[in-house]
């Protein structure tokens, strides 16, 4: 008998936590959680901005080798993806936070744009192009790192 | 001379053979993220290390036996069966882990998807334990290791404010946006990283392979005392080099190319292929220790034959855990998770398992019906004992940090 009722005492307990715990993450994004999810996503693309930026001058310096370069810059396009991915998923609570979501976001487009110039100019090993884009990187990153430091939680 | 010689490889050996894919990935992070100022949790790391493997060496020269057989005679085939799933189940992570940092290297190396390596590096590693002998593994990997010098070499190259990694080292707190949460999170990984269990069992193991009897304690302690605090050296070498180039951009580590990319900006390519040779003698190195001390433990709990010593046919069970070791390892990989996250919940593990390790050892470094006069004396019990408190605090704080931190951010 005794252990029925523990039985029933923690399939209730569970299923309380499991309701709580749908309540919690159902009534959209809190501002805090909303800036915790933006520093962490401005990050990613940061990261990625900057590590392209030094694999590339690296290379243009002739201080890397192609098939090093390949998996560095993949590893960045993936860093901006995932940023774009996780800032689509994250609702903003208002409109002043909508803005911030904005701004990041073209942000991160640019992050995209012009890392994927700089693989296809690796790609087709045209060293203008691949100057240009390692040139706009720098002041990307800048820009994110600019973003990063004034949005933190 | 035949015996300086013999010192002086033990020693370069043990330089080499300390880092694997958990120093590099946890040492290349935390320099990103707080420059220096968890330098300190590295060099406790080293100073743990030493203290527990000198008590493991000791017991093994003393007893000829190996720290299982001994937790198992010691403490009982219960609590032994806690310790060795525990250990056994680390291990397995770790090796998935360390043959996720040889596929990368290869990856560097070649710019061949590091998943297509994966198998390739499996098959290697199997062969390579089934064949060579326990001190060509042992030798050749620990040498090439010595390699990852090459960030000690970059550094300067780097032009790294001195001034600025000194003041980050001597103030041990989290710098810019950081908070104490990530601080701690990282020093338990950087701490796990330092005391990796396995390197226990491999280290007494070894021992055991290599007949060591009271005559080799000074070598052994040598190779403790001098060769892992120098390979430590390494370790702060490779967070230094992260500090200086990413630290000022703000920029994280988050993968192994990123991870020698201060050597290819400070050295060029010469670096950059004396970095990648390093990686992946360390990784390998270390994939191979792992192989073998997932053997070992089992084995060694069981009473079956085990080791390099013995002919395959004779030890047939022990080399079966090997091969199913390695296998299990490159599934893992092939579940698509990324080694370096890999890596990271690899050290959280140890972290969580390190007093079920290190404890057994103090126990029977105690025992003198195993140690004779070689007990602890009263310091070493002293170190031990502190260090046991903190493997302890290390132990329960891994686990709600990295839920907390998110694994760090």
């Amino acid at each position: 008998m005794r252990w029925r009722v523990v039985l029933v005492v923690v399939l209730v307990l569970v299923a309380a936590g499991w309701v709580g715990l749908a309540v919690a993450t159902g009534g959209g994004t809190d501002p805090l959680a909303f800036r915790q999810a933006v520093a962490k996503t401005a990050q990613g693309g940061l990261t990625a901005v900057r590590t392209a930026h030094l694999a590339g001058q690296a290379q243009l310096d002739g201080r890397m080798f192609d098939t090093t370069l390949s998996p560095i810059l993949d590893n960045a396009v993936e860093g901006v993806a995932t940023a774009q991915q996780e800032l689509a998923g994250t609702p903003a609570p208002g409109a002043p936070e909508l803005a911030i979501r904005d701004q990041l976001s073209r942000l991160l487009d640019d992050a995209a744009r012009t890392v994927g110039t700089l693989v296809a100019a690796v790609d087709r090993n045209d060293g203008a192009a691949a100057r240009s884009a390692v040139a706009a990187l720098g002041p990307l990153g800048d820009r994110l790192d600019d973003f990063a430091r004034g949005h933190q939680p | 001379m035949k015996k300086v010689f013999a010192v002086t490889l033990g020693i370069l050996t043990a330089i080499g053979g300390f880092i694997d894919v958990g120093d590099f990935v946890a040492s290349s992070q935390a320099g990103a993220r707080f420059g220096m100022s968890l330098a300190w949790v590295l060099v406790l790391g080293v100073l743990g290390i030493c203290v527990y493997s000198e008590m493991a060496g000791r017991v093994t020269a003393i007893s000829n036996l190996a720290v299982f057989d001994l937790i198992r005679e010691r403490l009982g085939p219960r609590v032994a069966l806690v310790n060795l799933v525990a250990a056994f189940l680390v291990t397995l992570i770790t090796l998935g882990a360390e043959l996720g940092g040889v596929a990368l290297a290869l990856e560097l190396a070649s710019g061949v998807y590091y998943l297509l390596w994966v198998p390739v590096a499996g098959f290697v590693l199997w062969i390579a334990l089934w064949r060579l002998k326990f001190e060509t593994l042992e030798r050749v990997f620990g040498l090439a290791g010595l390699t990852l010098v090459v960030f000690l070499v970059a550094l300067p190259h780097l032009h790294p404010q001195w001034s600025s990694l000194w003041q980050q080292a001597s103030q041990p707190v989290p710098s810019g946006s950081e908070n104490w949460n990530t601080y701690g999170y990282f020093a338990v990984s950087l701490f796990a990283s330092a005391m990796t269990p396995y390197e226990v069992f491999f280290f007494s193991s070894g021992g055991v392979e290599e007949k060591w009897g009271p005559d080799e304690l000074p070598v052994m302690r040598a190779n403790v005392f001098v060769g892992f605090p120098l390979g430590g050296l390494l370790s702060l070498g490779i967070m230094a080099t992260a500090a200086a180039l990413f630290q000022p951009l703000d920029a994280q580590v988050n993968s192994v190319g990123q991870a020698a990319l201060p050597v290819a900006v400070g050295l060029g390519r010469v670096g950059l292929i004396v970095v990648i040779l390093g990686i992946f003698a360390a990784t390998f190195g270390a994939a191979l220790e792992n192989g073998l001390s997932a053997g070992y433990t089992v084995a060694q709990y069981f009473g079956w034959q085990w080791g390099k010593r013995v002919a395959p046919r004779a030890a047939a069970r022990f080399h079966f855990v090997v091969l199913l070791a390695i296998v299990i390892g490159v599934l893992v990989l092939f579940t698509t998770i990324d080694p370096v996250q890999l890596t990271e919940f690899m050290l959280v593990f140890n972290a969580v398992i390190l007093p079920l390790t290190y404890l057994p050892i103090l126990v029977v470094a105690n025992d003198r019906e195993y140690l004779g006069d070689h007990v602890n004396g009263w310091f070493t019990n002293l170190l031990a004992t502190i260090f046991l408190v903190i493997l302890v605090i290390v132990s329960i704080a891994a686990i709600p940090l990295m839920i907390v931190t998110g694994m760090g951010g």
